[in-house]
């Protein structure tokens, strides 16, 4: 009779469980830091193989370029940025990283693009939300730098009626592009759905995701963990562990993922094994992340469409949870 | 959606005792007999089974309102123990009945009643070890358990259980967002003595949301009253 399947069976006490929960801890973090640095090399793959289906299409005048088309390359450049910011997955993907955020600056004429469009579209704020991510690489232009400078600090940009963790991506963006706003950051948090610190069991998938970017864009993608306030850490220390629980059952990997970037942006990371062992499980022998429990279609291009997000999520997921892994088994290390 | 007990089972007799003993909590008075509740003479089997499948909750409104348990009753659940005697195999089964009868003992004991020596009892089990899982496994044996969840848990654990209470509230919130509202409502009831935020608005929700499932509603009943501070 195994512990496993009869857990009504007693067990004796032990003494040593502090020991041991550390030793546990320490071996699961390895456990999870393995699984994800094989799930998000394989994704990285997947997507420069696939990194032609993200080209806009050509010659299609400015008014007529599709938003989630340049959406999609600003989550492209975000992936490849998280790789070589957190410099940990080896020469071999930071050259993947590096080949992808070229591609993608290109798609955007070298930003050309986007300051175009931001000066067609002064109160649109995604133009410069698209820029950020291939800003905080490196990659910069200089109008766009300016004309973003100067639209933030407008009365208008204060009263941009988006969501809650909307007017958080925005902050954050203008943190990248080197723009102080004089925004209430305090006052914001307390609108989003993460900041009012509800009943745990309210969480449904469309909160779910504005939980996970309060967390991305006042962490700065876990570059900044010390950017979540305190009680929102302790509080997503209480419940984080049973909504990756609850939504490892609905396979919708897309959501999970980002759940397990949630997890690495604390500043006591979390970490869960068992569910990146379900992640590499679901993940397709060419690198690619299915979502939810549609089949995806056989033709790679097709393909594309509908799973490119949660990918590129795996990538981010993946190398955040290595860099956080290996730098907290470092501090623990240093601590023992 | 309406919870319809299935025909040729004792389900309909544990709904209908379920009700009564709800009912029983949340009225003032002290009038209940549980030998008024059970069905005539001819289901007596299914009315015996239906006071073992409630185990200790059958005796939820004489401890949590502190009223004496007349010795018809106390006659009555133990019929119903031999009735129906507690598994001897497999393992787990004698465990997880120790675990309920157990919880029956104590609740006889503070009702007054001494079942030392009855027929069909399991051998005394304790919950202890249940608190040391981690937290899912941990909450879906309390489930399993939960007639052994205060007011008939152990004295021994009640610090334990203190210790727990992250760990049960994240099954409770587990078991909320899976829709289980059985489970959730297990789960408040190990919950309740802490008189914690969470408990109060999933007791709510529970209320409501359950009020066609005559457990559910039994276990809601027996939390809220150990909340609200007015058992004995």
């Amino acid at each position: 009779m195994t512990r496993a399947n009869t857990p009504i069976s007693p067990q004796g006490d032990h003494d040593d469980a502090a020991d041991r929960s550390r030793n546990v801890e320490t071996e699961t973090d390895a456990a999870a830091a393995r699984l994800a640095h094989q799930v998000g090399e394989r994704a990285l793959a997947w997507l420069e193989c696939m990194r032609g289906s993200f080209a806009l299409t050509a010659e299609t005048p400015d008014d007529h370029v599709e938003g989630q088309a340049l959406k999609s390359l600003a989550e492209l450049a975000l992936a490849a940025g998280m790789v070589r910011r957190e410099a940990i997955a080896g020469p071999q993907c930071a050259d993947t990283a590096g080949r992808l955020l070229d591609f993608g600056w290109r798609q955007v004429g070298r930003g050309d693009l986007l300051y175009r469009l931001q000066a067609r579209t002064p109160a649109a704020t995604y133009p410069m939300e698209i820029y950020a991510p291939f800003a905080a690489a490196g990659y910069r232009h200089e109008r766009m730098d300016r004309l973003a400078a100067h639209l933030l600090g407008l009365r208008a940009s204060r009263v941009i009626e988006h969501v809650p963790n909307r007017r958080l991506a925005v902050v954050a963006a203008a943190a990248t592009i080197g723009v102080t706003v004089p925004d209430d950051v305090a006052a914001m948090i307390g609108q989003t759905w993460l900041g009012g610190t509800p009943e745990p069991w309210m969480l449904d998938a469309g909160n779910a995701y504005g939980v996970t970017h309060t967390v991305f864009h006042l962490t700065d993608w876990g570059g900044r963990p010390e950017g979540l306030p305190q009680r929102l850490q302790d509080y997503l220390h209480q419940w984080l562990p049973v909504w990756a629980e609850v939504f490892c059952e609905t396979r919708l990997w897309d959501l999970l993922l980002e759940m397990l970037i949630v997890g690495t942006c604390l500043q006591r990371p979390l970490f869960f094994p068992a569910v990146w062992e379900r992640v590499a499980a679901a993940q397709r022998a060419d690198g690619m992340m299915p979502n939810g429990l549609t089949t995806p279609p056989a033709d790679p291009h097709a393909a594309w469409r509908n799973h490119h997000h949660p990918t590129i999520v795996a990538v981010v997921a993946g190398t955040l949870t290595l860099s956080r892994a290996i730098s907290h088994a470092t501090t623990a290390g240093g601590e023992a | 959606m309406p919870t319809t007990p299935a025909p040729g089972t004792v389900a309909p007799a544990v709904h209908l005792l379920a009700g009564a003993l709800r009912r029983a909590l949340l009225e003032e008075g002290g009038g209940f007999r549980l030998a008024r509740v059970l069905p005539g003479r001819e289901d007596s089997c299914a009315g015996l089974a239906a006071v073992r499948v409630l185990g200790a909750d059958a005796l939820a409104p004489f401890v949590v309102k502190g009223l004496a348990l007349p010795a018809q009753d106390a006659a009555l659940i133990r019929a119903a123990v031999r009735a129906h005697p507690a598994p001897q195999e497999p393992e787990r089964q004698v465990l997880l009945w120790g675990i309920r009868d157990a919880a029956l003992v104590r609740g006889l004991a503070v009702s007054g009643v001494d079942a030392t020596g009855w027929e069909g009892l399991a051998p005394a089990g304790s919950t202890a070890h249940l608190l040391r899982l981690p937290w899912v496994a941990m909450a879906a044996e309390l489930v399993r358990v939960a007639g052994a969840a205060p007011p008939f848990a152990e004295e021994a654990v009640h610090a334990q259980l203190a210790r727990s209470h992250l760990d049960i509230s994240r099954g409770l919130v587990r078991a909320l967002l899976r829709r289980d509202l059985p489970s959730a409502a297990c789960l408040t009831r190990w919950l309740a003595p802490a008189g914690e935020q969470l408990t109060t608005p999933a007791l709510d929700y529970l209320e409501i949301a359950g009020a066609d499932d005559p457990r559910v509603s039994l276990d809601t009943a027996i939390a809220r009253r150990l909340t609200t501070g007015t058992s004995p």
